[in-house]
């Protein structure tokens, strides 16, 4: 339902709104008119409410900026209210009004980085939307500015399953404060946030919010699948490493596969790389493989009912192999 | 509240991008990059890359301002798909690279430049309308733009275009300098535009000639310099319609000239929007294609720098040798060309027939009663420049020359419609189709070009950039052979006993360097 600091925005501005959708419809002739509207009655709605009530004079400047970027999603069919599939609706509802006092701030820039980083964690295989969600609405109340939560929503994403942003998030990470970069990467509020950086850094499998758990040599993550099952690959794939990176082929297309404990990521690459790669694709003598198992020191791993090991790629913390049988990638993580 | 933000969307950069690999390493801001597009100038930051801004600009007249679907500015990354079409064989292409539409793009490219562009067309196709986004794109406002714009009309006086001196000075002063002048607002104004220019009486026109050409207007012996200007003007008529005829020195100062094409009834709904919103797209300008004055003087700087490669400064050169030469025009070797004979005043047709010997089909010669002038080469380095430029290029290809060629010589390399090549039933198209012959003869000098092999063998050159290396220090015998090298390679020319523009070019070369050569023998020889 329209509430009435929503409807007297509107009304002020019925024409320029109207014009506004008549532009939207020109960009995107197959726009939804009833999913717009259900756009603006269950996403804005709430978001209007809350602004309205922390501040008021605010509203119209929100209702502008979720009027122009909802066109934009609902004509971009982004917007999905019949449950057959995920929307970024459901960051609208269950994130902005929750967080009145950073949306007010800079609601058009707020909206728009935060639909595009929903749309990445939804489009990511593996990625975990909702967790990113209930994050940042743990974390809100330690930001006070829209910048910083911009900075706490990109480290989120990372943990979220987008290994790919590791790096930069740890180096955004680095610099915040001490208190909201240890909850940023979910370590324990008492932990010493330098020792815990430089751990996470080392190690791609350590996990901040358990640090105590200790290695263990066996399959972390399977990566990939067959592209007639929603996978990326369309026949078994090979890895190779540079020592840093992972580069896949699968037949005659390439891919960087990135991993870590939050999440595996697979993104197009050229043939270039992967055949650099391998050329010094060598592994470490502490590796053998026989079969389809894997001795890593004293610690073996049996992976069966997958066919036999057809490559193998390390990189120094992570060990990738490929079967005969499948089109997933195993990772084991190599921890001392 | 921002006023149609949704109709100030620009492209989003990159707008053309160029084959890149993949990133080895990921940015954590991409997160924040996706489906929706954050359009506030806040985008802006101070690295403004000016080509892309030049591009989304484009980009932006293109999909709302001006409804214009003619892609005829087309680049191919591989062979273009082609159809033939009707009875007259109408060729259709469609082009594998991004193409564009002269329309926009020429006085987009003007702007950069601060060059001057007409505008040519029937009314109400945007002509105008084109002009003051121009004015806009430098940062005025829609009202100021509007108010500069001069109107051509056969009352117009000196006193309308460039200013009135104040009444009571006319009366107090006892000299010249005395007077002030209340010159009129556009003198001052980066972007320059007259509108229906033909329709300026003669005696007004000869005073606009000095502002376009010389950038300063004069009353009464004083002096008003105006700043660098992109000039914009707009003719219903190019070919000497209007109310006046275009005097030559004006039209000669005007640097490229655009048609407006007809408009697409299939965008007709395009224009159903504009009535139902009430939208005028020059009053929506999104402020992320406005250029700042130091922002247009970067990007003149920028294209400036643009390199043209030797092979493609070759080509044009071959390309311009072709026209000048006329060999019955004098006996002395240096006034063999087709000005000796217009400033002669004789009758063109009598000119063509003392003409013989010659192919008149092949010498592309034959085609033009003029060559190239100096400024008609500076204005086509230039233009070929900025699309280099705009495309986000730092070097100049051949494609660029080529597609910029026929509007900055469509109204300066005059054809002979009477030359056996417009006589061919294939080729009476090109008597009316100004763009399409350019094109066509530059495409058949570069074809001659390289049936030449002057890419490979190009003994010029090769005694040129010889000459180019210094004379210092060079002994007498050095270059006494060096004498006999020209002269060997001219002797060998002359026994071929056919003349054409290129090779007379070659041979004024050569008789430059000889004289060079000598003069620096006589020096040696008095030390």
């Amino acid at each position: 339902m329209i509430t009435k600091a929503f409807a007297a925005v509107l009304k002020a501005n019925r024409e320029e709104f109207n014009q506004r959708y008549l532009y939207a419809r020109k960009r995107f002739p197959n726009i939804d008119k009833k999913t717009f509207l259900e756009f603006l009655e269950n996403s804005v709605v709430p978001i209007v409410e809350s602004v309205d009530n922390f501040q008021s004079e605010r509203v119209s400047d929100v209702v502008s900026a979720a009027y122009d970027i909802g066109l934009e999603l609902v004509g971009q069919h982004l917007i999905d209210y019949s449950g057959k599939s995920e929307g970024i609706n459901r960051l609208w509802q269950n994130l902005f009004p929750s967080v009145a006092h950073l949306v007010v701030q800079n609601p058009r820039k707020i909206f728009t980085a935060f639909s595009n980083a929903f749309y990445h964690l939804l489009h990511t295989a593996e990625a975990r939307p909702v967790f990113w969600i209930n994050e940042m609405l743990r974390l809100s109340s330690k930001c006070s500015d829209v910048d910083t939560f911009l900075e706490v929503g990109q480290i989120v994403a990372w943990r979220s399953g987008l290994a790919h942003l590791r790096e930069g998030a740890l180096t955004l990470a680095a610099n915040l404060p001490q208190g909201l970069a240890i909850a940023a990467v979910g370590g324990p509020v008492t932990a010493d946030w330098q020792k815990l950086l430089s751990q996470i850094r080392a190690d791609p499998w350590f996990d901040p919010s358990e640090p105590e758990k200790g290695p263990v040599f066996g399959v972390v993550a399977r990566v990939g699948g067959f592209r007639g099952f929603g996978g990326p690959f369309v026949s078994p794939p090979q890895v190779s490493s540079d020592g840093k990176n992972f580069w896949v082929r699968s037949s005659d297309e390439y891919w960087q596969l990135t991993a870590d404990c939050f999440g595996t990521t697979v993104h197009h690459a050229d043939a270039k790389e992967f055949d650099n790669a391998a050329k010094r694709n060598v592994l470490p003598t502490a590796i053998q493989i026989s079969g389809t198992t894997v001795q890593y020191k004293d610690h073996i791993a049996k992976l069966e009912n997958i066919g036999d090991i057809s490559s193998a790629a390390c990189n120094g913390r992570t060990l990738a192999l490929t079967f005969s049988q499948t089109h997933m990638i195993v990772l084991l993580p190599l921890r001392s | 509240m921002g006023r149609f933000s949704v109709f100030q969307k620009v492209s989003k950069a990159p707008t053309n991008p160029h084959p890149s690999r993949p990133p080895v390493t990921f940015d954590v801001a991409e997160l924040y990059e996706g489906p929706v597009s954050y359009s506030t100038e806040a985008d802006l930051d101070g690295q403004t890359i000016l080509d892309e801004k030049l591009r989304q600009a484009y980009f932006w007249i293109l999909n709302t301002a001006i409804i214009s679907p003619h892609y005829d500015i087309e680049y191919n990354q591989e062979a273009p798909v082609e159809f033939t079409i009707g009875d007259n064989h109408s060729r259709l292409t469609l082009p594998s690279a991004q193409s564009y539409s002269s329309f926009v793009l020429l006085p987009l490219l003007t702007f950069a430049t601060r060059k001057k562009c007409l505008f040519i067309g029937g009314p109400g196709r945007g002509k105008t309308a084109s002009a003051i986004l121009m004015g806009i794109l430098a940062g005025y406002p829609l009202k100021e733009v509007r108010r500069a714009m001069q109107h051509g009309h056969p009352q117009m006086t000196i006193a309308d275009l460039l200013g009135n001196p104040l009444p009571s000075d006319l009366v107090k002063a006892d000299t010249f300098d005395k007077i002030r002048i209340a010159w009129r607002k556009w003198l001052g104004m980066r972007v320059k535009i007259i509108d229906e220019y033909n329709r300026i009486p003669t005696r007004t026109q000869s005073a606009l000639l000095t502002v376009m050409g010389d950038n300063y207007a004069e009353i009464l012996n004083q002096i008003y310099e105006c700043p660098e200007s992109a000039w914009f003007l707009t003719a219903n008529d190019d070919q000497g319609g209007g109310t006046y005829q275009v005097i030559e020195a004006l039209r000669d100062r005007i640097d490229v000239i655009v048609q407006a094409l007809a408009f697409s009834p299939r965008f007709l709904s395009d224009l159903l929007i504009r009535i139902e919103g009430n939208i005028h797209p020059e009053e929506v300008v999104p402020s992320q294609v406005i250029f700042t004055e130091s922002q247009i003087d970067q990007m003149e700087e920028e294209i400036r720098s643009v390199e043209v490669p030797s092979d493609v400064r070759r080509r044009i050169e071959f390309f311009s040798s072709q026209f000048e030469f006329s060999d019955v025009s004098a006996e002395q070797f240096e006034y063999k060309s087709k000005d000796t004979a217009r400033l002669s005043g004789i009758e063109w047709s009598s000119l063509v027939s003392l003409d013989n010997g010659r192919d008149r089909l092949k010498d592309l010669g034959c085609q033009t009663k003029n060559g190239l002038s100096v400024r008609m080469l500076m204005t086509l380095l230039v233009y070929a420049k900025a699309l280099a430029y705009f495309r986000g290029n730092r070097i100049v290809d051949l494609e660029d020359v080529r597609q910029v060629l026929p509007f900055v010589l469509h109204d300066k390399l005059v054809p002979d419609l009477d030359a056996p090549f417009f006589d061919a039933a294939s080729n009476g198209t090109y008597r009316i189709d100004r763009v399409g012959w350019l094109r066509k003869l530059f495409d058949e000098a570069c074809a001659e070009y390289v049936r030449l092999n002057l890419d490979r063998e190009d003994l010029v050159a090769e005694l040129q950039s010889q000459f180019h290396m210094g004379l210092n220090g060079l002994k007498e015998r050095d270059v006494r052979s060096r004498l006999v090298k020209i002269e060997r390679l001219i002797t060998e020319w002359s026994k071929g006993n056919k003349l054409y523009g290129h090779l007379y070019d070659d041979l004024v070369q050569l008789k430059y360097l000889h004289q060079r050569y000598t003069n620096y023998i006589r020096w040696l020889k008095a030390q």
